[in-house]
């Protein structure tokens, strides 16, 4: 029985976590891709990293209408694991170092198991995990920086992001520490939520009608990337103008990292 | 029947068991051991364990100081995140100040005072001791040099209004020479425009951007790093509408409600033909504006007389902009009220001379923001602290004002202003012979690369730290940025540089320590008993009066707590004059023709524009965290230097092809890049970007003086550099 199977089979209600990214909001400034790597005790670059080798688990890409001058616009969209129900990267696991966490809906990398065959990361068609190419490095003394509630992930295995799940974990603590099973809405969101400047990223339990996040998922401008493909992903994005929806939606994925052009 | 047990048996036995050992876990467990063991080594860093605790300071990464809450493992700080609904910034904060924890670890990291030895390919450090360095300044300040081959002992501080900008000022005015300068290249400068309007100095304004429904930006990178950001993320997010007036796509014209692509360097023709626009279609407030101006009849009519050539169909040929999208435009601002015209700058283009600030910012005067309630307010200053109000102080320069050749002697403050400064501005004003180069920074990157020596100041957060208001604030403020470290042993704050110097040439030393200075200073404001202060462990503002003694005020604020006064009600009297106060009518006309001759270039050696772009914070060259490259160079999300981008049809003109490496070659030098098409950019314009080097990213073994864009541009009288004429060379 796999893990997704766990989900639908436990009769205790568990929350859906998902995130709605409003990208009429986004200005790309950066913020969530730099809280993200701070809080996920990421490593920066070494000097031969590229942007096809590089790990950044909250990614930035600037999507083009594909006008040319002076008729050019563009949108910001921050990509990273959309949190696939239907999951590919666990399908294709040898090691089950993927899990569909059936407390939280969380698609979740265990390091551990993982031995790096990559499989996962073609299975992706997100493009949203990353192997880890070199030891996890940090300049002299920066090391005393690091989160104490994420461990660092050694070379060689994939890792991408997991809705900051020590968060959750710390969230989870606090709430059995105070007699509460279930969390409250703000009680738990990650980083790049946390951090964004005008709000463009709305995070909460999918399955709570009463939530702010529901209420946006309902919204007919929000719709999910890629959506045709059926992995049934648990982020959406949001957007008023048709060619921002059509631009993101058949290039995001595109063959190289770089700047998408729509 | 026995059969003998032979060779061909145990060669079975043994073929048979490795193949059937592919079917059991083993081999699989030995390659899942293998990978583990070869993964898991001494030096993957391992977290700090300990009690979990949170304090509260002020980023002093730039000048805008957003407040901070810093998550701590005993009393080391783990991240960094915005205090949420905080009334100066309302809790953002930007990508590199995410990362000001790690900046005490930077390799670039300098624990000694070192004198720097430049060779040829590279630079390397020797260890001196602070006497050494000072006895070198005794000496230069105690020889006498003749006015011809340069005397002046000058400190370059790009970050004003501090504390120690006044202890600067003290110091320099009580020695031969001593002379304050600042580079101008930073956001305080794009002010300097409005003050001529106002015809005012001393009375500080900033912007009630909360307000504005609509914002015309001509080219201020209003959401990238502008004023104190938050502020701007905060109205966007509100539904305030940018207009960007801006050659380049850049993030900020990505994803403005209307991004107004002019051609480089005819901004101010475009806002003139936004006034002409806004008079001849009678779309001012008369007798509104009539309160501000002594002679308003006159002066309107004299400008109307002036601007009555920059006609929407003449702008629109020099602009590229359409003659109906002019009109449209000024429309708009009368209509999508209120509106606000904010004259910004490119942060690796350099600053819009003060001829090209005055006509942007006029527009604001046709538009009635300026005054007590409206867009462009005025603001209290922050006293200085008894001890410099008293005190002389040497008078505020700009670098490009002194005279080439003049600088023996230059002290530089390790506060960068988050803009690009190229060092040709700062090197022709030095001594040809043998100048005294002295860096107070505590890294070994950026401006402090071409020092002689280097004093290791404190870096973020390892020292108590004052915030004087930033530029764009609507009322005046003040915090102090509280240590969360204690710095290394020979690191030494630049004022308790400045006293043992003070000591060493026989002149009156500071009082106190640097601490005691801010102290003071924020005795003063207490004692005004104006305005609040927010505290940020509660999220609740408290009346200054409120507030006991002088003694919990500091306390308030050396805990992160932030001081805002009242808004002013009436500004000092000043009377508006749209020329400036410097300029008449004719020389202003005489500069808006050299404006508007600017571009195109008639030179056809150098057929392209080239306009270098960059991010606030990154390209001063100062350090940033490691982390920056999630943005540089594990993505492309932000172009890394030298990257030079054209439009697809100037870069067939020029036989290239995508990512070809080349040349740009200008009056003053060439320089390598590597193409890449790109077809927003406008044909005929090369963008060129400037980013973080390695040695200000990560470190590196080599230092090196790095050429950039900046050493190619053509730098001008004035200080400014925003276009070069520029050809692409061969491939």
């Amino acid at each position: 029985m796999n893990n997704r199977n766990k989900v639908t089979q436990d009769n205790q209600k568990h929350p859906r976590y998902g995130m709605v990214v409003d990208l009429d909001k986004c200005t790309g400034c950066g913020a969530c891709s730099l809280a993200c790597a701070v809080e996920n005790n990421q490593q920066p670059a070494t000097p031969d990293m590229t942007n096809r080798t590089g790990n950044t688990w909250m990614r930035m890409y600037k999507v083009h209408n594909g006008k040319p001058f002076p008729d050019s616009r563009a949108v910001f969209v921050p990509m990273f694991c959309q949190q696939c129900d239907d999951t590919p990267c666990l399908y294709v696991c040898p090691q089950n170092a993927v899990e569909l966490d059936p407390m939280t809906g969380i698609v979740a990398q265990i390091p551990e198991r993982c031995f790096g065959c990559r499989y996962c990361m073609a299975a992706c068609p997100y493009e949203s995990r990353y192997f880890n190419w070199w030891d996890p490095v940090w300049p002299e003394g920066m090391e005393k920086t690091l989160n104490p509630d994420v461990s660092p992930r050694m070379r060689g295995v994939v890792e991408k992001c997991n809705f900051c799940h020590g968060r959750w974990q710390r969230a989870r603590a606090k709430a059995a520490s105070e007699g509460r099973r279930e969390l409250r809405e703000d009680e738990y969101i990650p980083a790049c939520v946390e951090c964004c400047p005008t709000e463009a990223l709305t995070f909460g339990n999918l399955d709570d009608p009463k939530s702010k996040i529901a209420k946006l998922v309902d919204d007919p401008n929000t719709f999910k990337i890629l959506g045709r493909l059926g992995t049934k992903p648990k982020v959406y994005y949001r957007t008023t103008r048709s060619w921002v929806r059509n631009a993101v939606d058949r290039n995001i994925y595109s063959e190289t990292k770089e700047t998408v052009h729509g | 029947m026995s059969k003998r047990f032979n060779r061909r048996d145990v060669m079975k036995i043994v073929g048979g068991g490795i193949a059937g050992m592919v079917f059991t876990p083993i081999p699989w467990k030995l390659i899942d051991d293998l990978s583990i063991w070869t993964q898991n080594w001494s030096w993957i860093p391992v977290p700090l364990k300990g009690d979990i605790n949170y304090k509260y300071s002020i980023c002093t990464i730039c000048s805008a100081g957003c407040p901070v809450r810093a998550r701590n493992v005993g009393t080391q700080p783990v991240s960094l995140w915005g205090i949420k609904n905080h009334p100066v910034n309302n809790g953002a904060l930007c990508p590199l100040g995410f990362g000001g924890h790690h900046l005490a670890f930077h390799p670039a990291r300098l624990r000694h005072p070192v004198k720097i030895v430049h060779e040829k390919n590279k630079i390397s450090t020797e260890k001196v001791s602070c006497a050494d360095i000072i006895s070198l300044i005794r000496k230069n300040i105690e020889s006498k040099q003749t006015p011809q081959t340069g005397n002046l002992i000058a400190m370059l501080d790009d970050r004003p209004g501090r504390t120690v900008s006044y202890a600067y000022r003290a110091f320099l005015a009580q020695i031969p020479n001593g002379t304050y300068i600042t580079t101008g290249t930073d956001e305080t400068d794009s002010m300097q425009g409005l003050y001529e309007i106002l015809g005012t100095e001393n009375q500080e304004y900033g912007f009630n951007i909360e307000k504005a429904r609509t914002i015309v930006s001509f080219g201020a990178p209003l959401l990238e790093g502008w004023g104190i950001p938050g502020r701007m993320m905060h109205a966007r997010k509100n539904g305030c509408r940018i207009l960007q007036v801006e050659t380049r796509f850049s993030h900020t014209a990505s994803v403005a409600d209307r991004w107004l692509p002019v051609k480089p360097g005819t901004e101010a023709v475009f806002a003139l033909g936004l006034a002409n626009v806004l008079i001849n279609e009678n779309l001012i407030d008369t007798d509104k504006l009539s309160y501000q101006s002594a002679n308003f009849d006159k002066e309107l009519k004299n400008y109307k007389e002036c601007i009555a050539g920059y006609t929407p169909a003449y702008v629109a040929g020099r602009t590229g902009i359409k003659e109906e999208l002019i009109r449209e435009i000024a429309r708009e601002m009368t209509t999508e009220t209120p509106s606000l015209v904010i004259c910004g700058r490119e942060p690796a283009a350099g600053p819009f001379s003060r001829e090209e600030q005055i006509a942007i910012w006029g527009l604001n005067f046709l538009l009635g923001n300026i005054g007590p309630g409206n867009l462009i307010v005025p603001r209290r200053s922050v006293p200085a602290g008894a001890s410099f109000s008293e005190t002389k102080l040497a008078s505020v320069k700009k670098i490009s004002d002194l005279p080439d050749h003049s600088i023996r002697v230059l002290m530089i403050d390790e506060a960068e202003s988050g803009h690009a400064i190229p060092w040709q501005l700062i090197e022709r004003k030095l001594v040809a012979d043998n100048p005294l180069v002295i860096s107070m920074s505590p890294y070994l990157a950026g401006m402090t690369k071409r020092a002689d020596y280097v004093i290791p100041a404190p870096t973020q957060y390892e020292s108590c730290q004052d915030i004087p208001p930033s530029f764009d604030s609507q009322t005046a403020t003040y915090a102090v940025s509280a240590p969360f470290y204690t710095p290394p042993e020979n690191v030494i704050q630049p004022t308790e540089f400045l006293n043992r110097l003070a000591e060493d040439i026989g002149i009156e030393k500071t009082n106190g320590s640097y601490t005691d200075m801010i102290k003071e200073r924020t005795a003063e404001i207490y004692e005004k008993k104006r305005g609040w202060i927010y505290i940020p462990h509660n999220g609740r503002l408290i009346e200054t009066a409120d507030v006991f003694t002088g003694q919990q005020f500091w306390s308030h604020l050396n805990n992160g707590g932030y001081w805002i006064d009242e808004p002013l009600e009436q500004a000092d009297n000043y009377s508006i004059s749209l020329f400036g106060i410097s300029h008449d009518r004719g020389s202003f006309e005489k500069a808006l023709r050299q404006i508007d001759k600017s571009y195109p270039s008639e030179n056809t050696t150098y057929p392209l524009a080239l306009v270098p772009f960059g991010w606030r914070g990154v390209v001063d060259s100062g350090p940033v965290t490691p982390l920056i490259t999630k943005l540089y160079q594990e993505t492309e999300f932000r172009k890394g230097t030298n990257r030079a981008l054209i439009h697809p049809e100037t870069g067939g003109f020029s036989r290239l092809r995508d990512g070809a490496q080349t040349t740009i070659v200008t009056d003053s030098g060439e320089l390598q890049v590597r193409i890449e098409f790109n077809d927003s950019v406008m044909p005929g314009v090369v963008h060129v970007a400037l980013g973080p080097d390695q040695d200000s990213i990560t470190g590196v073994k080599e230092v090196r003086i790095k050429e950039n864009i900046l050493s190619v541009c053509s730098l001008k009288d004035n200080g400014t550099w925003r276009m070069t004429p520029a050809r692409i060379g061969t491939v």
